[in-house]
């Protein structure tokens, strides 16, 4: 039944005009941020690489189509929560908002299975979006810039990654990146049971990530108590896969707490949505 | 008779508000079974409870003989409804939305089985249409179609004709009583038109403020046995020695006799106030239901 | 791989070297004087005429000698492997082939990125080969595993080369610069060491050990939207020694490289 539910979920879903914001959104922000970079990457690279320049002989194919997959990743990844949130949230409170909620809670099919099936389509959308962001991303990179080592710039050191050693971690950061934005999945489907408009758990769900995402940002010491807690903190995380080597202690502990957060969220949906009497 | 459901001493409580008290009653196979009562009476409330979107506070609910709690999915399964108004995926044609609410309901319907489903319901030539193109009469009767694409024993309609036009009206109500003479449904229908339910219900019940008023067979509760006959006279000194005609004059107001008869006993009071030289501008009558009934709405939309 | 090398301190020159006298009576002041001619004499004599003759040989000479050595080489190409020991940079060892062409035709070959010292293998080389572009002054001699090395400085007589001052330990036998440290304006202090195995003859080393000044490497987070990472990551990577270790192998020497490769 839940295989069954989850085509009709998925069909739904990619009905929708929507739905396909997000895909056509990260199509043209990677269009126009390759086409950026091959028309003045150097500059960009330079600018980056402006303090190694200065002591060490760099050479080598470094503006390569991983270091751009890279850039495109680390820069539109903190805009997927907006575009799973506009889906997610929408679940159960568009439903409620149109009225087929009404059709959907009176078919013989238990109110868990309605919500695992949503969930999983919510996941299932999250993940395409993440394989078509960081697909789309290495398959043009590739295509424009050709492999090569990346060079991976944090605020305090560099990571130079075999090219050979790229698409693998590429892969699993796409699926942490996933464990991540499932957080955001969560929470944005957990409001929308609260909800009978689409519009307060997409806004909520921003809301909450800008409001964890100052006190994260801040360096005020009352906050760095809390950090570690902030599902924010995290989300980050997939960013690690591409150190050598790789702080699996770190990435594990993220991972936990997302984890964490997603049980908890769908435990209040579980719990919430089971509990609801529905009069919209 | 088989009941097909019964309700016994449901309760919907919000705090301190009740919506629906102690509500009992029952329905058997074949009826269509009226659920009247002013806006707010508590109708919604009691449907949904019997299509398990809401939980009753107390109570419990039997449908085909077994636990709608225990029961829920297989209950679920035989029947079919609208509640409110029919909501759709707009942006899906009217035969993917029959198709997703047939396999929602366990069932896959052939294509033809959807097709002519629709064309049950006056839809034939629309159905790959977005419903979104779709007019509210015809909405409803995609709503008709859904209850039915998946055979379902009971058909629960909340207020089916709200919003619809006359011929709309008309529509629906022969397509119940068509569900109802050649499919053999049962069907409980709600309404806040008494005119509505007595055209196509054989049982009905009048609740108000989440209470049981009277609940009963319709060609009973609407009998001409008990009228309530209003004669508009001239007001003359005549007047004052009109007897109370054996306690059936019940008011005197304003020109206006209200009496308490049965239709048979209207030619005699007529002659009699004929007889008595009192001028009859005119002479109407309405059940003493329809009366009760109308007296409760209009004081529910005035409160 | 880490290479140490037990480095001795330079010998602090003495008080009478450096020219320096107590204030003394001049009768001990004359015998101190022939003291130091005997044994000057005896040095002279002694020393000249027996196999130790580098210690005659002037720092012009011994540079020459170093230059012959390199002058055998046309052209050569090897292969690299560079081992990057710098705090602030992560990455495995990299390979990488290395082409030379006299005079300053030089280009590394690799796959992937290869990072360097900003002065290439032959830097020096090239540099020392302009003999009338710079002084060169003996200024002691030094050990280096088990090798008695003279030290040469070398001062650019151009206020306008990058070089401020260079230092060589020269094994004056072989020609062959064992360590040297550069002083450069762009680029801090350099010092490098160099082991040689069978194509010592060209004065081409078979390692290489980089040590360079690194300075504290920071980035705004906002260019890199960083994971958090606390204020004490910072100290550990300030103004820090770092390592490069370039070994070569299967010289190709002489062989002829074709200039296209050099584009």
């Amino acid at each position: 039944m839940i295989y069954r539910l989850l085509k009709i979920e998925l069909y739904k879903i990619f009905s929708r005009p929507r739905s396909y914001i997000g895909f056509v959104a990260i199509a043209v922000l990677i269009f126009i941020i390759q086409l950026a970079l091959f028309v003045d990457g150097k500059t960009y690279l330079s600018f980056l690489t402006q303090q190694l320049d200065a002591s060490f002989f760099l050479q080598g194919n470094i503006l390569n189509g991983y270091l751009i997959t890279y850039i495109i990743l680390q820069t539109l990844i903190i805009q997927m929560p907006l575009m799973v949130a506009l889906v997610c949230g929408d679940l159960i409170s568009g439903e409620a908002s149109s009225g087929t909620i009404r059709l959907l809670a009176t078919k013989p099919i238990s109110r868990a299975d309605i919500i695992t099936a949503k969930l999983l389509a919510g996941s299932c959308y999250t993940l395409l979006l993440v394989i078509w962001l960081g697909g789309v991303a290495l398959l043009f990179g590739l295509m424009i810039f050709k492999p090569g080592d990346l060079m991976v710039l944090s605020s305090d050191h560099v990571s130079i990654i075999p090219a050979g050693e790229c698409l693998w971690r590429f892969f699993v950061a796409c699926l942490v990146a996933f464990i991540s934005l499932s957080v955001v999945t969560t929470f944005s489907f957990m409001l929308s049971t609260f909800s009978d408009n689409s519009i307060v758990p997409i806004v909520a769900t921003m809301a909450v990530i800008i409001i964890f995402t100052i006190i994260g940002t801040m360096d005020v010491p009352i906050f760095n108590n809390i950090k570690p807690f902030l599902f924010t903190t995290h989300m980050v995380v997939w960013q690690l896969l591409f150190q050598d080597p790789i702080d699996t202690v770190t990435v594990n502990k993220s991972l936990l707490i997302l984890v964490a957060y997603c049980v908890g969220f769908m435990l209040v949906t579980y719990y919430r949505f089971l509990k609801k009497d529905i009069l919209s | 008779m088989d009941k097909i459901v019964e309700l016994n001493k449901i309760s919907k409580n919000y705090d301190s508000f009740k919506a629906v008290d102690e509500l009992s009653l029952e329905v058997q196979r074949g009826d269509v079974f009226g659920f009247l009562g002013p806006n707010g009476a508590g109708k919604s409330t009691s449907m949904r409870m019997m299509l398990s979107l809401i939980q009753p506070t107390q109570g419990s609910i039997k449908i085909f003989g077994k636990e709608l709690s225990k029961n829920r999915n297989d209950i679920m399964r035989r029947i079919g409804c609208i509640i409110e108004k029919p909501d759709f995926y707009l942006y899906m044609s009217a035969e993917k939305n029959i198709d997703i609410f047939c396999r929602l309901s366990g069932v896959t319907a052939p294509k033809n089985k959807i097709h002519e489903t629709l064309e049950l319901v006056g839809l034939k030539g629309r159905e790959k249409d977005k419903v979104k193109t779709y007019s509210h009469g015809m909405k409803q009767r995609l709503g008709i179609a859904q209850t039915l694409i998946h055979d379902p024993e009971l058909i629960i309609l909340d207020e089916p004709t709200t919003g619809l036009d006359p011929q709309g009206i008309i529509d629906i109500r022969e397509m119940i009583l068509r569900l109802k003479n050649e499919m053999g449904k049962t069907i409980i229908l709600s309404s806040h038109i008494l005119s509505e339910i007595e055209l196509v219900a054989n049982r009905m019940i009048i609740i108000n403020k989440g209470k049981e008023i009277v609940q009963g067979e319709v060609a009973t509760l609407l009998s001409t046995q008990h009228l309530v006959l209003t004669i508009e006279v001239e007001e003359t000194s005549e007047l004052s020695n009109v007897d109370s005609f054996g306690n059936k004059l019940v008011s005197r107001e304003n020109g206006k006799l209200l009496f308490n008869v049965s239709r048979e006993e209207i030619p005699a009071i007529v002659s009699q106030l004929n007889e008595m030289g009192i001028k009859i501008f005119s002479v109407s009558y309405r059940r003493a239901l329809e009366e009760y009934f109308l007296k409760l709405t209009t004081e529910n939309y005035h409160a | 791989m880490r290479i140490t090398f037990p480095f001795k301190p330079h010998p602090n020159p003495s008080l009478k070297e450096r020219g320096i006298h107590s204030p003394k009576s001049n009768g001990l002041k004359l015998f101190h004087a022939f003291q130091k001619l005997f044994v000057s004499l005896f040095f002279f004599f002694a020393f000249h005429f027996s196999p130790f003759t580098s210690r005659a040989q002037t720092a012009a000479q011994i540079i020459d000698k170093v230059n012959h050595n390199f002058a055998k080489v046309n052209d050569y190409t090897a292969d690299m492997n560079i081992h990057l020991d710098i705090s602030f940079i992560k990455m495995k060892d990299i390979t990488a082939k290395v082409f030379f062409k006299k005079p300053k035709k030089f280009k590394v070959k690799a796959e992937g990125i290869v990072v360097l010292p900003k002065q290439n293998p032959n830097y020096m080389m090239a540099m020392l080969q302009d003999t009338t572009s710079y002084n060169a002054i003996k200024t002691g001699t030094e050990i280096i595993n088990d090798v008695t090395t003279t030290i040469i400085s070398v001062i650019p007589n151009a206020d306008t080369a990058d070089l401020i001052l260079g230092k060589f330990w020269v094994d004056a036998n072989r020609g062959l610069i064992l360590k040297s440290h550069l002083t450069t304006k762009s680029n801090g202090t350099l010092e490098i060491e160099h082991f040689y195995g069978s194509n010592s003859t060209y004065a081409l080393p078979d390692k290489l050990i980089f040590t360079i000044e690194t300075a504290k490497f920071k980035l705004p987070k906002a260019l890199v939207a960083d994971l958090s990472s606390n204020s004490s990551a910072d100290d550990k990577t300030e103004n820090k020694k770092g390592k490069i270790t370039i070994l070569f192998g299967d010289y190709l020497i002489n062989k002829g490289i074709d200039d296209k490769i050099f584009k």
